[in-house]
């Protein structure tokens, strides 16, 4: 989806390594650097989550801000549903999602999972 | 319930009427008796999955190499109201939820912890845990717990719901009893089939119908969801939410 939204408003900056390095690398979104950082110390209750806070505050305001935070708390939700429930990703997004798994290297989660397979193991 | 749940007006934050008003109805849906637990034990599910945050054998099995290289049962509070599967449960779904698997679920499941007890665990979990993570984000008090209310669970279980690839029954959307009937009415034509993470939870309706009014207010509603216009009433663009999001599921190792 995200990579979806950059087509539609014709972002060509958009970096989706972004999304799984450790170093912040410029996501080529607006605000993207601060907004990658909250999420990560919110999601890691890291420290330095007031520092962040603040300083994602003053790159999108308060409104911003807050909803940053609902959607940190709504993905806190979907992955634990995806991954409780053991559910295959959909056929119909396999290969809409095929490169973007393989830039990523989706496949190294422990969570993978596709219709033909499922997991096993303890 | 009281009105004054959920009251930001102390916060030091504008948070949007209909985002505390959603909230309000969650913690009210989850006091009620769902199909498979009591109010109580559903009270007792969210304060075990809030304790659970602090569990140091869940930070050790976090650690190893497999979950399962760790021995012992997490200690718990709540041993009075919920079963020790359901205690177990929820301390992996909120620890260490992507290394579960259809194996560690199957020696779970028996007599009296069915895949029903299973689906509504999940929903209670997941809509307050999405609550808390808010309020932590952003330095909030937890939300005191909801005054569970008197009742039996219904032990209704829908019979048009089966296993379609996922580790537990669901239902496709294809066929639905009129009392579930509701649950995927305002998805959009391009949702048939329904999305594996939006009926993941469908052995219990009620999960589902939580799911969606959380998502309206914390990401999207569904109608909105292939739109990539900046969303009225909101501030970050499409590509700002789907970073976050997309960082979110990163940092919780989730391939979906």
């Amino acid at each position: 989806m995200l990579r979806a939204s950059a087509k539609a408003t014709n972002n060509k900056d958009l970096n989706l390594f972004a999304v799984t390095k450790n170093d912040q690398a410029s996501s080529g979104v607006r605000g993207g650097e601060a907004l990658l950082a909250f999420a990560e110390a919110a999601v890691t209750r890291s420290e330095r989550l007031p520092e962040v806070r603040e300083a994602l505050k003053e790159a999108l305001g308060e409104q911003g801000l807050i909803e940053a935070a609902a959607v940190i708390g709504n993905f806190e939700r979907m992955t634990r549903i995806a991954d409780a429930t053991g559910i295959p990703l959909d056929e119909r997004n396999i290969e809409f999602t095929r490169e973007v798994r393989e830039i990523l290297e989706l496949g190294r989660f422990t969570s993978a999972r596709l219709p033909s397979r499922s997991r096993h193991s303890s | 319930m009281s009105l004054q749940m959920f009251d930001y007006s102390q916060s030091g934050y504008q948070i949007r009427s209909d985002m505390a008003a959603a909230y309000r109805d969650i913690w009210w849906r989850i006091a009620r008796p769902g199909n498979w637990w009591t109010g109580a034990q559903r009270e007792a599910i969210l304060r075990e999955a809030r304790a659970s945050r602090e569990c140091d054998l869940c930070q050790e099995k976090a650690q190893a190499l497999s979950p399962s290289a760790v021995s012992g049962d997490c200690g718990s509070t709540q041993a009075e109201l919920l079963p020790q599967e359901s205690i177990d449960a929820i301390h992996r779904i909120s620890n260490d939820a992507a290394r579960l698997t259809s194996t560690w679920l199957e020696g779970l499941i028996g007599p009296s912890f069915g895949y029903g007890h299973y689906v509504e665990l999940i929903g209670v979990l997941v809509a307050a845990r999405s609550i808390d993570a808010f309020h932590e984000a952003l330095g909030l008090n937890l939300e005191p717990l909801p005054k569970p209310e008197e009742g039996a669970p219904s032990g209704y279980l829908p019979k048009e719901a089966n296993f379609a690839g996922a580790w537990v029954p669901v239902l496709n959307g294809e066929s639905l009893a009129p009392q579930d009937a509701d649950i995927y009415a305002e998805l959009p034509p391009e949702y048939v089939p329904v999305p594996n993470v939006l009926s993941a939870m469908s052995l219990v309706p009620d999960a589902v119908r939580m799911l969606f009014r959380l998502s309206a207010v914390q990401y999207l509603d569904m109608k909105g969801f292939m739109r990539f216009e900046q969303l009225p009433g909101r501030v970050l663009s499409r590509s700002q939410v789907e970073l976050v999001a997309a960082r979110v599921s990163a940092l919780n190792d989730c391939f979906y």
